[in-house]
């Protein structure tokens, strides 16, 4: 006998009943809500793994999108799927794709199933490790690498302005009667005290970014990013108010 | 020439092409890492690459087709041409399947799981097709050899005898066509999705590939080597078979769904990655210390080969097994690293092969591509992943270590994609010339 071939024929099989065993692993799991299921078509058909990942597995053109729904919000990715060019204007572009209404919910459906929302533990996977986000300084101190001056208030600005175009530049412009997704913020400072009675504009702008909802804009949708307030520390909400308290309509 | 070789020729020839049209389609699509893309809407990355990793696929199956039938095809023992007609009808189809897939890749036809598939109905081709080469390649071997060694070929013998290489490569074809269908199973949700993909991954590419790609190199090693082919054989058998019971770890590891098992599989792939890759380096600095005389460039490629896969599927896929470090890094630029050297050191064996059995077929001990095609496409390669490398790094640290977004952390490494990007334009050109340098030294086939 030719022990060679004999040994090579052994790991054959053993590599194929590990593989094996792992397939059918595969097949205990619930099914999902026909709805994630109809969006797991929309997501093939559409070539999104050739950007995005989903539990890390995917292309690598685009972010995980793991747990977008909870990052960014229903309301946000509605508006995203249907103009994603408004979005992140000077970073990469993704296509649109032309999705209607229920193709949109589908895939919304799915990218919630997929983040554990409303779901079977069981059937969902624990990743990743650290929170993985789309934009934004993550554990950086921003504020060690601006330019600002050595005046505290300076840094504050500095830092809210680096917020802000993190944040907030790919829906609100800062030129007047700019309109992107949401309303221009020239003149913000001034304005946001007329908005609400009672309230400063500092107190506007806070509640507007803790509470988007709570006060629309006549003629703009409710996409606002509604955890702002989770994703932000204190000083990164104090810099950014700051930061656009510098916008007073006389501001050149 | 027989139609055998006919048909290994026009296989070679066809790769070669294939190998161009990907050259082009991976440099178009790495462009798009830096910072302004004109085309990001008419042409999307995913269309791009998605064409380039379909097209990388049909070049490396190609050539190993070739490998395998040429290997088959030296093991006859009489040169009566069995099967010939259909062999030459299963060109034609594969040819046709070629061509479809090609030009479903340029119309943004493709779609599915694991960055992208053909569409389904070239799926089953697919499936067919390799199903039939495998048959008919089978069917001229004596299967009362398979697991012993003749100790005499009869007279008029018409079928030929079973040797290690054909066994290595036939156990890849299955497992490449079990892995294509895998890919084709529906899943009920997303994990069930995610399991199937990487395992249909996993058995077609790192698995199937990988067992065909060593077969091919081994028996090129039986050319350049003074070294006894039975020994030569024997040092297959058992790299290979390590190999892939350290691969199936490593596709059962990326699961992540069964924690403790995923541990220790995980952790033993990491070890066997290792030992599988230090096995062959060893056994070819044995088999390359003896060497014989021969002056086609098969040598070169086969060292470079098994650079890229020890450093790819060995080294970098033993860390990246690691159940820590692979949670942490599953899917930035490192796994994507660790998959192409893969696949690039498959191609360095498959080019390796065309220069040795096309100069065999010409009936000269001569290299039918130059150095400068070697050279470009090793330099390419090797500097462009070592940019790509320390990206994956950057990236693993900045975006997964310290939550900084992705898009921030993509524009902080336009430098390292540049410098990919440089490679691959180094990469592109050794394609180019070495087409040419194949193109210009024919061998005549049978009308």
């Amino acid at each position: 006998m030719n022990g060679g071939r004999i040994f090579f024929t052994l790991c054959l099989v053993l590599a194929v009943g590990l593989i094996g065993l792992v397939t059918g692993s595969a097949f205990h799991h619930q099914s999902m809500p026909p709805s994630a299921a109809a969006g797991l078509e929309v997501w093939r058909a559409t070539g999104c793994e050739g950007c995005h990942t989903l539990y890390g597995i995917g292309g690598n053109y685009g972010p995980d999108l793991t747990h977008i729904v909870a990052d960014r919000g229903e309301a946000y990715l509605r508006e995203f799927f249907v103009n994603p060019n408004a979005f992140h204007p000077d970073q990469r572009v993704m296509p649109r794709f032309n999705l209607t209404r229920d193709e949109v919910t589908n895939l919304i459906s799915l990218l919630r199933h997929v983040g554990g929302e409303g779901t079977d533990a069981s059937v969902v996977l624990d990743w990743p490790p650290n929170p993985i986000r789309v934009s934004g300084t993550g554990g950086f101190s921003v504020s060690s690498v601006s330019i600002a001056s050595a005046s505290g208030a300076d840094d504050s600005v500095a830092l809210g302005k680096t917020l802000f175009g993190q944040n907030c530049a790919s829906c609100h412009s800062l030129e007047p009667d700019v309109k992107i997704i949401g309303p221009s913020l020239w003149g913000i400072a001034d304005r946001g005290a007329t908005r609400v009675a009672g309230q400063s504009a500092e107190q506007y702008i806070r509640e507007s970014v803790l509470h988007p909802s709570d006060y629309l804009v006549e003629g703009f949708p409710d996409v606002m990013q509604k955890n702002l307030g989770e994703k932000l520390s204190a000083d990164e909400l104090d810099g950014l108010i700051a930061f656009l308290m510098t916008y007073t309509k006389d501001r050149s | 020439m027989s139609d055998t070789r006919s048909i290994v020729y026009r296989l070679c020839a066809q790769t070669v092409l294939l190998l161009v049209w990907y050259a082009g389609a991976s440099l178009l699509a790495a462009v798009k890492f830096l910072s302004v893309d004109p085309l990001a809407v008419a042409l999307p990355y995913s269309q791009v690459n998605g064409f380039a990793n379909v097209v990388l696929h049909l070049t490396l199956i190609t050539g190993l087709l070739a490998g395998g039938l040429y290997i088959a095809g030296l093991q006859s023992i009489t040169d009566k041409p069995q099967n010939e007609r259909g062999l030459v009808s299963l060109w034609r189809g594969w040819t046709l399947f070629l061509v479809l897939s090609v030009l479903a890749g340029l119309l943004g036809l493709l779609e599915g799981r694991a960055n992208a598939e053909l569409p389904f109905v070239l799926d089953i081709a697919e499936i067919i097709l390799l199903a039939l080469w495998l048959v008919i390649i089978l069917r001229r071997l004596d299967s009362s050899t398979l697991l012993n060694t003749p100790i005499h070929a009869g007279q008029g013998t018409t079928r030929a005898a079973w040797n290690g290489f054909l066994m290595v490569w036939a156990a890849g074809l299955t497992l490449c066509i079990a892995g294509l269908l895998i890919g084709l199973l529906p899943a009920s949700n997303m994990l069930s999705e995610r399991v199937l993909g990487v395992l249909s991954q996993g058995l077609c590419d790192t698995l199937g590939l990988g067992s065909m790609g060593l077969a091919v190199a081994f028996w090129v090693l039986t050319r350049v080597s003074n070294s006894a082919t039975a020994w030569i054989e024997a040092s297959l058998l058992r790299v290979a078979g390590v190999f892939l019971i350290a691969n199936a770890l490593s596709s059962a590891a990326q699961v992540l769904h069964l924690p403790n098992a995923i541990q220790a599989a995980g952790i033993g792939a990491a070890l066997l990655s290792l030992f599988a890759t230090a096995w062959l380096i060893a056994h070819s600095y044995r088999a390359l210390s003896n060497r014989a005389p021969i002056h086609t460039l098969a040598v070169h490629w086969f060292v470079l080969g098994v650079i890229l896969l020890s450093v790819g599927s060995g080294l970098l896929g033993a860390v990246l097994s690691l159940p820590a470090v692979q949670a942490a890094a599953q899917g930035t630029q490192l796994t994507v690293l660790q998959h192409h050297l893969g696949a690039m050191g498959l191609l360095a064996w498959v080019l390796g092969f065309i220069n040795q059995a096309v100069a065999e077929m010409r009936g000269q001990n001569f290299r039918i591509t130059g150095l400068v095609p070697f050279w470009c496409v090793a330099l390419g390669l090797g500097g462009g992943s070592l940019a790509f490398f320390a990206a994956g790094v950057v990236q693993l640290y900045l975006e997964r270590l310290m939550s900084m977004g992705y898009l921030e952390t993509q524009a902080a490494l336009v430098p390292l994609y540049a410098l990919w990007i440089l490679g691959l334009l180094i990469f592109a050109p050794g394609v180019a010339f070495y087409a040419l340098g194949f193109r210009a030294r024919p061998v005549e086939t049978v009308a």
